[in-house]
């Protein structure tokens, strides 16, 4: 019974915090990302530069850790009985790529633009049982060029 | 060429709009459906297997879990310690397996020390009375009564049923959750109510047919009755929903309604303990 | 929508380039796949139900990011790549990403 008592407590507090702090997190992506969107990404190897010349360039990377709440984990948990799209999962890979990128972003401040970005994700401190499954690292990393003269 | 000055991050599709809370309520709900669907259709089915076990498989069957002949040995230590009531309960035992459908079946009583008003039955063809039991045992119609219901039981193989039913429980939470997992916290947690009052039901039957036993016996239910409304004066409201046996007042109506039903009477002499045999019979 | 793996589309010329786009996804299937899953490890060969599960996640990954890039105005999605990640234990969790282009 107490520990019933103690799971339910668990599910209200991490949907109460969860939900707090992602959209939070998701009013941080959106406002830096718009303060990044004259620094675009690609994942193309080459870009017809035509006559730009290229200043420097450099390694730029950016990785996050985040984890899903326990909420979310529960969701997901029921889910998987049943099978079919596991939603609660969804938001954290989303906010952890965003996330990757914006700090790659931030990486190269005065890049123009960045060149053959790759994004990866793993996971992170998988411990026993389904207890610490839920987090996930994702890392952006791509070339950041800087133009001589920008556009 | 040229290069757009967009966030494309804006337009991604990669979380669908869904409410969390409203799904999770309907999973959970749909999950205890089912589980609970598929948990009692399992009990169901083994019981009516046990149902219609022969007595042979009975036997092998308990004789493969265990139930050993270590409880008889000791038993057999015992009785050096002379106990006239001990003996007399031996008897009246022997009597009334005679007189059930598990005729042919050698049974034994064995005394525990303890002091609640206590009676177990327990695989391997035994019956443990609780010393304070026999204490307070006033004449042989009580002591039939708790022995027939203890043959009750027997008769309908509980022993084997719970162990169906402990097997099935444990394949549940593992197959379907694993052990540390709130879902089958929350799960199992209702199974364990439901349990109880399954429990209380088999307790019920047993009641009913330590009756007929009694009744078989004696022509009359006296004593019997006496001895629940003894076991009930301890009772409060909690045991109703927590307890594995229904409580003392519950079974004593159940009984009396199954008595009218077949012209039992209720009332009846009643045969102090410690008589000699043959002055005591009156079977029919 | 052109979808490629490759830095151009032979043939076409880029006119303007978008950027990256992404679609990902976590699906699962239900219990008793999975434990048919488990037999099925003994005697080896194809699990056709996760067979099953990765195309869809694929398929619903990549709609997803069709759909943004559609939102965009791009017509072509270049250079794709596929990755995934592993979160949920018996989960496919699915990403794709490429640069969404216009193309004449």
């Amino acid at each position: 019974m107490e520990q019933l008592i103690i799971a339910v407590t668990l599910l209200i507090l991490g949907y109460g915090f969860g939900t707090y702090y992602e959209n939070r997190h998701y009013k941080s992506i959106l406002r830096r990302e718009r303060g990044m969107s004259k620094k675009p990404a690609v994942n193309m190897k080459q870009l017809p530069l035509e006559g730009r010349e290229i200043l420097s360039s450099k390694l730029a990377i950016g990785s996050t850790v985040v984890s899903v709440d326990y909420f979310k984990r529960f969701l997901a948990g029921l889910k998987m009985i049943f099978g079919g799209r596991l939603t609660s999962y969804e938001s954290l890979l989303d906010r952890a790529r965003r996330e990757a990128i914006l700090r790659m972003k931030a990486d190269a401040k005065n890049a123009d633009i960045f060149l053959n970005v790759r994004i990866e994700t793993s996971s992170i401190s998988k411990g026993q049982g389904d207890k610490s499954v839920g987090s996930i690292e994702a890392v952006a990393y791509g070339t950041a060029v800087k133009f001589k003269d920008t556009i | 060429m040229s290069i757009r000055q967009i966030n494309p991050e804006e337009h991604n599709k990669n979380v669908s709009d869904v409410n969390h809370v409203k799904e999770v309520i309907i999973l959970v709900v749909s999950i205890f459906a089912l589980m609970i669907m598929l948990y009692w259709s399992s009990i169901f089915a083994l019981d009516s297997i046990v149902d219609k076990l022969s007595t042979e498989r009975e036997a092998q069957l308990m004789k493969m879990i265990g139930a050993s002949s270590k409880i008889k040995k000791m038993n057999k230590a015992d009785t050096s310690k002379d106990n006239p009531k001990l003996n007399r309960a031996k008897e009246l035992l022997s009597e009334m397996v005679e007189l059930s459908d598990l005729k042919g079946r050698e049974f034994e009583v064995v005394v525990i020390p303890g002091d609640d008003i206590n009676a177990f039955a327990i695989p391997g063809d035994t019956i443990l009375l609780v010393e304070e039991l026999l204490e307070k045992v006033e004449s042989e119609n009580e002591l039939a009564m708790v022995l027939g219901h203890e043959l009750g039981h027997f008769h309908h193989r509980h022993h084997l049923k719970g162990m169906g039913r402990r097997l099935v429980m444990g394949f549940f939470s593992m197959m379907v959750f694993g052990d540390d997992n709130p879902i089958s916290k929350l799960f199992l947690g209702g199974l364990d109510y439901t349990d109880r009052k399954f429990n209380q039901q088999q307790e019920s039957d047993c009641d009913l047919y330590g009756a007929n036993l009694v009744a078989k016996k004696y022509a009359h239910l006296g004593g019997g009755l006496r001895f629940f409304e003894k076991l009930g004066e301890k009772e409060g409201m909690l045991e109703k929903y927590f307890s594995t046996h229904p409580l003392s007042k519950d079974r004593i109506k159940r009984i009396e309604t199954e008595a009218f039903k077949n012209n039992w009477e209720l009332t009846g002499e009643l045969i102090p303990l410690g008589l000699p045999k043959d002055s005591a019979s009156s079977s029919l | 929508m052109e979808v490629s793996n490759l830095e151009t589309i032979p043939g076409k010329n880029i006119i303007e380039y978008i950027g990256l786009v992404s679609g990902s996804t976590v699906r699962a299937k239900h219990i008793g796949r999975d434990i048919m899953a488990g037999f099925k490890n003994i005697i080896g060969g194809e699990l056709k139900g996760y067979s099953e599960l990765l195309q869809e996640s694929r398929n619903e990954a990549m709609e997803r990011m069709v759909a943004q890039a559609q939102e965009l105005g791009a017509n072509a999605i270049l250079n794709v790549r596929f990755s995934t990640s592993s979160v949920a234990q018996g989960a496919a969790e699915l990403y794709v990403y490429g640069t969404a282009v216009r193309i004449d």
